[in-house]
């Protein structure tokens, strides 16, 4: 299983190094066709001259393809460039505002895991109930709901309306290991409530109803009936048998759903001005802000590799006949 | 012979399946009225074909019954107590304790993801107060006892790791870990070859020997049940339509369709010809007033469109639902 674990992780690295070389031409192509930074830096009033001394200090005299060679050249030493704008190293940028992001997906995917595992169960071991009906109804509507007028709803019912919730920011933050998490306060959790509530609703109905229909599935299985013929707490039949049994796909939809939040969180993070990477990136994109954008990316593709090297260490322990059946099922 | 009180004593046991709103809006019957005595001590088997309701009258006793099927009249007394409407946490008390139950695959019947010593533990503190070193200490006795070679090691393997045989032997040593008095065993032995099923068939016999345990044995393999136990009842349909001494059972068939069932069994002098009984057993929907096997009946008789009455036995092992029994049914 270690052997097979560490060559796992070799084939998953040189992934991951080789989707970054991708992206970061891409970036770079698409950039120069978008715009010219130069444009953007320089103030409207400044000389040929001027403009030329800007443009050096960034590098930007340079043909394209050279650009791309001395900034490849920097990023193996883990310099990914200075940013425009702020004329501070780009990583330290991102890293800086990752807390805040990082932060709210999980405020996010705990609530959707939490609730969305709890109702599925119960959904799923009460089909007929009429509170398993409604949820289930409930779901279709949050599945189909586009996330940002699901999260303006949010801010016009209850900040605008009810006044009970603020909507914008992170709140007061307290600092643990060097950085400001809000949710260790009473005003950072209450900022947090509905950007965290606007990016669940979605998975939560998507966990929901996996987990319903798993356990749908599951509950006939003769080991989940032998459980109950031995006279096990019910509590240990669903917590242990039934759960155990539907976990795997629901881990991967929550990988999945991490990385996509994390991915996608520009749009949650804009509507209530939470201060992470996804409005850092919007905000690099108006400005062409180069250093930043590519930065933000490297970040977000070497997330994604560590949720998705957690996903399968989850699998191994969750299940022992995967280890044994060659390589691992995570995407 | 019958001063004591049977250790199990079912009664006009009816189990249906509700109405639903679909093609038909009747409870269908999946057990008619069946009725049946098991002493401490004895092996009763109970055969017939596929879908008669043998699986549905263990899984009534057990109150395991998957929803909407359901008890709907009769009485199940066992040793002294009624268990029909019995509340869950009683019965809970009573399953894996007082009445243990083994099912038919072995690969199945394990939880794939937990290790059998998770499995067995879990089954002794279910019922013992007891901790978990003790516990394990138990799960390791009782793996001896059904012969598992390394039983301290076979603790931490997955049902994966062991053969079917083994694993059934599992499955029996959580069946006798809480030494119960009824076990109820839904045709253990299918899916093991000829050698293990008769060293299991062997240990079961030396379990009841001991005066204290009741085992009812549900098989569609006449000659198993021959084998192993002293009474035999047949089921036809969601009835027991026969029940006699074993021996007797098989020399003189009281019941037509025990007959059938006996003609179409390989026994005799070889190149004696097999006569399959014509048609097909009805369908849960589709059986007849009356005498269900009637259609299929060489001496089928107008009358038999009204219920056949039952008939005891003079020495009260059995009887027979026939009007127009065989040979030996004026005994
Ligand atoms: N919960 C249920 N839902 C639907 N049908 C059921 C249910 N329980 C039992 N039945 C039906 O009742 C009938 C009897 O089934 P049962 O499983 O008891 O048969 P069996 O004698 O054990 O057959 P086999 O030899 O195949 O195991 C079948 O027609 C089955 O489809
Ligand atoms: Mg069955």
């Amino acid at each position: 299983m270690t052997g097979s674990m560490a060559g796992w992780l070799v084939r998953r690295s040189a992934q991951a190094a080789l989707v970054v070389l991708a992206m970061t031409v891409i970036v770079f192509v698409g950039l120069h066709v978008a715009g010219n930074p130069v444009d953007i830096l320089v103030p409207p009033e400044a000389d040929a001259a001027e403009r030329a001394r800007i443009a050096a200090s960034f590098g930007l005299d340079q043909p394209l393809w050279r650009q791309y060679l001395l900034f490849v050249a920097r990023a193996l030493q883990g310099d990914l460039g200075r940013s425009f704008i702020y004329n501070q190293p780009a990583l330290a940028l991102v890293v800086e505002r990752l807390p805040a992001t990082l932060e709210l997906s999980l405020a996010a995917l705990v609530l959707a895991a939490g609730l969305g595992i709890g109702l599925g169960l119960y959904a799923g071991l009460r089909p007929r109930a009429a509170a398993a009906r409604l949820i289930m109804a409930g779901s279709v509507v949050g599945l189909s709901l586009p996330g940002f007028w699901v999260g303006l709803m949010l801010v016009i019912g209850f900040s605008v309306r009810l006044g009970w919730l603020p909507s914008s920011g992170r709140g007061e933050t307290v600092a643990v290991l060097g950085v400001g998490w809000s949710f260790l306060t009473a005003d950072g959790l209450a900022h947090l409530i509905l950007p965290a509530a606007n990016l669940a609703l979605f998975k939560l109905a998507l966990i929901l109803r996996l987990t319903r229909a798993g356990v749908r599935e599951v509950v006939h299985l003769d080991y989940v009936r032998f459980a109950r013929a031995r006279g096990l707490a019910p509590s240990r039949v669903v917590g242990v048998h039934i759960l155990r049994a539907i976990l795997i796909p629901i881990v991967t939809v929550i990988g999945l759903e991490f990385c996509s939040t994390v991915a996608f969180s520009m749009v949650t993070e804009s509507i209530f001005a939470w201060p992470g990477m996804g409005r850092l990136m919007v905000e690099s994109i108006h400005v062409l802000d180069r250093p930043v954008i590519v930065a933000y990316l490297v970040a977000v593709v070497l997330l994604f590799v560590a949720v998705n090297l957690l996903a399968d260490i989850l699998y191994r322990l969750l299940d022992p006949r995967v280890g044994t059946a060659g390589a691992g099922r995570g995407a | 012979m019958t001063a004591t009180l049977p250790l199990l004593e079912v009664r006009g046991l009816r189990t249906e399946l509700p109405a639903r709103h679909g093609a038909l809006n009747v409870p269908l019957n999946v057990l008619d009225g069946v009725s049946f005595s098991l002493g401490r001590g004895r092996i009763l088997g109970l055969v017939g074909e596929s879908g008669s309701g043998k699986s549905a009258t263990a899984f009534s006793i057990m109150g395991l019954l998957d929803p909407p099927a359901r008890v709907a009249g009769g009485s199940i007394r066992f040793a002294g107590r009624e268990l029909a409407g019995l509340p869950e946490r009683e019965l809970r008390r009573l399953r894996g304790n007082r009445i243990a139950m083994i099912f038919q695959d072995p690969m199945m019947t394990l939880n794939p993801v937990l290790t059998i010593g998770a499995q067995i533990v879990e089954t002794v503190l279910a019922h013992a107060r007891v901790g978990r070193a003790e516990a394990r200490r138990r799960a390791r006795d009782a793996l001896g006892r059904v012969g598992v070679p390394g039983p301290e090691e076979r603790l931490d393997a997955h049902p994966h790791e062991l053969s079917g045989g083994l694993r059934q032997r599992v499955a029996i040593a959580i069946a006798l870990l809480h030494e119960p008095d009824l076990i109820i065993a839904d045709e253990p032995t299918t899916a093991l070859d000829a050698t293990i099923q008769a060293q299991i068939l062997r240990e079961i016999r030396g379990l009841v020997e001991g005066g204290r345990t009741a085992v009812l044995w549900i098989t569609h393999d006449l000659s198993v049940a021959e084998q192993l136990s002293d009474e035999i009842a047949v089921m036809y349909a969601g009835r027991i339509v026969e029940q006699a001494p074993a021996g007797e059972l098989l020399s003189r068939p009281a019941h037509p369709y025990t007959a059938g069932l006996l003609a179409s069994l390989p026994r005799g002098p070889r190149g004696s010809r097999l006569t399959p009984i014509p048609g097909l057993p009805p369908t849960l929907s589709g059986r007849p007033a009356g005498c269900a096997f009637r259609p299929r009946c060489a001496a089928a008789a107008p009358a038999c469109a009204a219920d056949p009455p039952w008939r005891g036995r003079m020495d009260g092992r059995g009887g027979v639902r026939c009007l127009t029994p065989g040979p030996e049914g004026s005994r």
